[in-house]
């Protein structure tokens, strides 16, 4: 079977100081494919694809693009040469509109005499909004305005505005519901169908089997094999990945009724916040995981800030029966033992121009003091056991957080919180964007936090991990519980999702 | 990330953290030759010393509030209103309650500060810039309608001393320093001005915390204020004018951040004072005239800025 390539990268090298985020990295895309990119967090995926869209540049190496030299000195660069980029992070302009953000330089299509038509961008951008369904989204409205899986769909559309040759999709289907995703997956899909290649990085295996006619595997920064058609398979990616097996036993592996029902950690009483959560009751009990699940928009994550205190409902209390409090904001919930790990990571989980430890001292500053002071010693100590105990990639322990790839940016968030022992832990996505092995590591976490008589309110938008791993699971629809599930082996994922939709 | 290399001596963090140091001896070698070592007699640098020592006091409070991510440019006008009325107070009791009232004063106006970019949701500049006008305004109003001077009455003048003025900024550093660096106050306000969201969702008390650095840089500013009356020995209705662009001025050439995070340093306050005074008094013996070293220093304002404005904490877009 001949196939025509499209782009070829050879010896292609980058260093961060001592990091060597990439190292004689090659890859031949064919047109019309769906290529997927595996690897650990760390490996090197985000760092080679970015270089191909023109936003880093390489140490050394080539690429060569239907022939011809392939070097963007910039983002922009690289569009026109014909290859857009969703990024796995924040990618699109708070304080400005939909329409600005989706004619973001190209303003002067709509303008004359310097005055920009905004009747018009808004029409167009409509049109724009209208392939990637989200055409109830009014373009004048500010970005900020949007959650976080309707940026990302506006960027996917702004990405295929620009008709690309290759589309990069870093990681970011798993912030994503289903709804979401299913929007991505037809873009990938139109792509091809037109000739056209995608690379597509990913960190969830089934996912990857089901959309990509082949797969490379990074490790370490380096190429390790692709895998064509058949050979695609989630054993045979886990082992590439990881370069040795994987013990079994993903998820849990129990379906006992084992936790405490008689001692209520966390108390959820008829809480309503405007349209987005309406009288919505839960308990959490000690050694409980507690699943909650939904599309994006049922108002799980909000839910989760009023848990936290971040957000005060209209009506209704989250009380802590143990301790005899009401929440009323985030500093109650943090001294009486909460912990929360937000969805957006960059936005409120970490500041990302500090240095890896204090990120993970953030919120166990009154651990960590003696009498009234925060030693050096001390915190150097708390942020290296929780790096160890998450094995979080780092070049050191007080570069930025910034410097972190993706995976490990969201393990340092969770880190904040482990380092404060903390008893009830909520956690809004918290594997998202991690890589399979880790993900093992923190599912073990969560058992083990459960045997030790700890409450845990998961959100995730990954049905699988919400079954395999929750005591109880609550699916919300339109800001209400339309059911409560018993962790039982005989639920699929098949009756969860008629609840949701 | 095949191996990890020994970790290099010199990264970018660690020259622009030890920058400002080199920049300081290079200053100071620099004129004692130009100047065949004028600029190092021991008279030259006490005069330095003395003159420093209001700087360091006032830029130790700024770089709360400047950890913060909020930019403070009240300081000439809570120097001009607090020592006013200070010494008013003082005229019409003959009492030391100058003291007590210099500090009310300047708390009361940082307070005012936070508490209108807190409650309003006023930029932090803009609420520095009004409680300064009216200070200045208060001040020159009633200095303007007296007929005599307002002076230190000269029962005081004897704390006026060279020791005494040490002391006092040695122990203020000192003391600065644990808040700043080694307590909840001071991480917990850089914090917030590293990423307001996620301070919150860790659980501190944004409010609260921006209130006590509010408080410590006014508890600064009125030690400040006590100073400079003791030194002048007399408040007039400009007193305090241009302070607060210097301070800032040599906060920045220390390599303070005005973003505010958690890379600030209380010792940029320091070495940036002493560079700049160093300067300064170089060129004056050189015999430059004052425009051209006004121009020296805005050069300098700007490489500083430049070198220590931190991209890695502006997402990138593009
Ligand atoms: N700006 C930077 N400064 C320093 N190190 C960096 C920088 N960007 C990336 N790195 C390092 O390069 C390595 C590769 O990072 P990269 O983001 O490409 O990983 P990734 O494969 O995308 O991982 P993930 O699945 O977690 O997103 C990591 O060890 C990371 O710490
Ligand atoms: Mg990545």
């Amino acid at each position: 079977m001949e196939k025509k390539v499209i782009l070829t990268v050879e010896g292609l090298n980058k260093s961060f100081g001592p990091t060597r985020a990439v190292v004689d990295m090659h890859l031949e895309l064919y047109a019309g494919e769906i290529r997927g990119l595996i690897g650990e967090n760390g490996s090197g995926k985000s760092t080679v694809t970015t270089i191909i869209a023109g936003s880093q540049k390489p140490d050394g190496g080539t690429m060569l693009m239907e022939g011809k030299v392939h070097a963007p000195k910039s983002m922009l660069e690289g569009r026109e040469a014909g290859v857009c980029m969703l990024l796995q992070e924040k990618g699109t302009i708070n304080h400005l509109t939909v329409s600005e953000n989706i004619y973001l330089g190209e303003e002067d299509k709509f303008s004359r005499y310097g005055i920009v038509n905004r009747r018009r961008m808004d029409k167009e951008a409509k049109k724009v909004l209208e392939s990637i369904d989200l055409g109830d989204v009014n373009p004048a409205r500010l970005i900020d305005e949007l959650s976080f899986e309707d940026r990302k769909l506006v960027e996917a559309g702004m990405a295929m505005k620009a008709e690309p040759k290759i589309l990069i999709v870093d990681e970011t289907t798993t912030a994503l519901s289903q709804k979401g995703r299913e929007v991505i997956y037809r873009i990938m899909r139109q792509m091809k169908e037109q000739g056209r290649s995608v690379i597509f990085i990913s960190h969830d295996l089934d996912e990857l089997k089901e959309i990509c006619d082949n797969v490379t595997v990074m490790r370490d920064g380096a190429y390790v094999t692709t895998l064509y058609g058949e050979e695609i398979t989630v054993d045979n990616m886990r082992q590439n990945m990881i370069g040795r097996e994987l013990s079994e036993g993903y998820y849990r592996s129990d379906y006992e009724d084992n936790y405490d029902h008689e001692t209520v950690m966390l108390d959820v009483d008829h809480v309503t916040l405007g349209n987005t959560i309406r009288n919505v009751s839960l308990q959490v009990h000690k050694g409980e995981i507690l699943g909650i699940g939904g599309l994006t928009d049922c108002g799980m994550h909000d839910l989760c800030k009023v848990i936290f205190g971040l957000k005060e409902p209209d009506s209704g209390a989250v009380r802590l029966p143990q301790k005899g409090v009401t929440i009323h904001n985030s500093t109650q919930a943090v001294e009486n033992g909460m912990g929360y790990v937000p969805k957006d990571r960059e936005l409120e989980g970490l500041m990302l121009a500090a240095s890896i430890r204090d990120n993970i001292n953030l919120m166990a500053m009154d651990k960590v003091k003696k009498g009234f002071l925060i030693t050096p010693g001390a915190t150097k100590k708390l942020a290296l056991d929780q790096v160890e105990a998450l094995s979080i990639k780092i070049g050191g322990m007080e570069l930025p957080v910034s410097s972190l790839s993706g995976g490990n940016k969201q393990k340092v968030a969770i880190a904040k919180c482990m380092a404060n022992d903390v008893e009830i832990l909520i956690m809004d996505c918290p594997t998202r964007g991690i890589d399979i092995g880790v993900k093992a590591a923190i599912y073990r976490l969560l058992e083990k936090f459960k045997a030790e008589g700890r409450a845990i309110l998961m959100v995730s938008e990954e049905l699988p991990e919400l079954l395999g791993m929750s005591d109880n699971l609550i699916i919300m629809k339109n800001g209400e519980v339309t059911a409560r599930i018993r962790r039982s082996v005989d639920v699929t994922e098949h009756d969860v999702i008629t609840r949701m939709i | 990330m095949k191996e990890i290399r020994k970790p290099k001596f010199m990264t970018k963090d660690r020259i622009r953290a030890y920058l400002p140091v080199f920049a300081l001896l290079f200053v100071i070698a620099l004129f004692a030759v130009l100047t065949h070592g004028t600029t190092i007699k021991i008279n030259n640098l006490k005069q330095i010393m003395l003159q420093s020592c209001t700087y360091i006091v006032a830029g130790l409070g700024i770089i709360f509030t400047m950890s913060l991510g909020n930019m403070d440019m009240s300081l000439d006008g809570i120097v001009s209103l607090s020592a006013c009325l200070g010494l008013l107070a003082t005229e019409a009791t003959g009492s030391w309650v100058m003291f007590p009232v210099i500090f009310l004063i300047a708390i009361a106006c940082e307070m005012a500060i936070g508490g209108i970019n807190i409650l309003l949701g006023i930029n932090s500049v803009i609420a520095s810039f009004a409680v300064s006008f009216f200070g200045k305004g208060v001040a020159g109003f009633i200095i303007g309608n007296r007929t005599k001077a307002l002076s230190l009455p000269g029962e005081f003048s004897f704390l006026y001393n060279r020791t005494g003025f040490y002391m006092i900024t040695i122990a203020a550093v000192l003391v600065l320093t644990v808040l700043f660096h080694y307590t909840r106050l001071g991480k917990r306000a850089m914090a917030i001005g590293s990423n307001p969201n996620a301070a919150k969702a860790a659980g501190i008390h944004v409010t609260k915390y921006k209130l006590l650095s509010y408080l410590a840089a006014g508890i600064m500013m009125g030690l400040a204020t006590i100073l400079i009356v003791l030194r002048s020995g007399s408040t007039s209705a400009t007193t305090g004018s241009g302070f607060h662009v210097s301070v800032l001025l040599m906060m920045v050439i220390g390599g303070a951040a005005l973003t505010g995070g958690t890379k600030e340093k209380i010792y940029s306050v320091v070495v940036g004072v002493f560079i700049y005074l160093c300067l300064e008094n170089g060129l004056t013996v050189l015999g430059t005239s004052p425009e051209v070293i006004g121009l020296i220093e805005g050069i300098i304002f700007l490489a500083s800025v430049t070198l220590t404005f931190d991209r890695e904490g502006v997402p990138y877009i593009l």
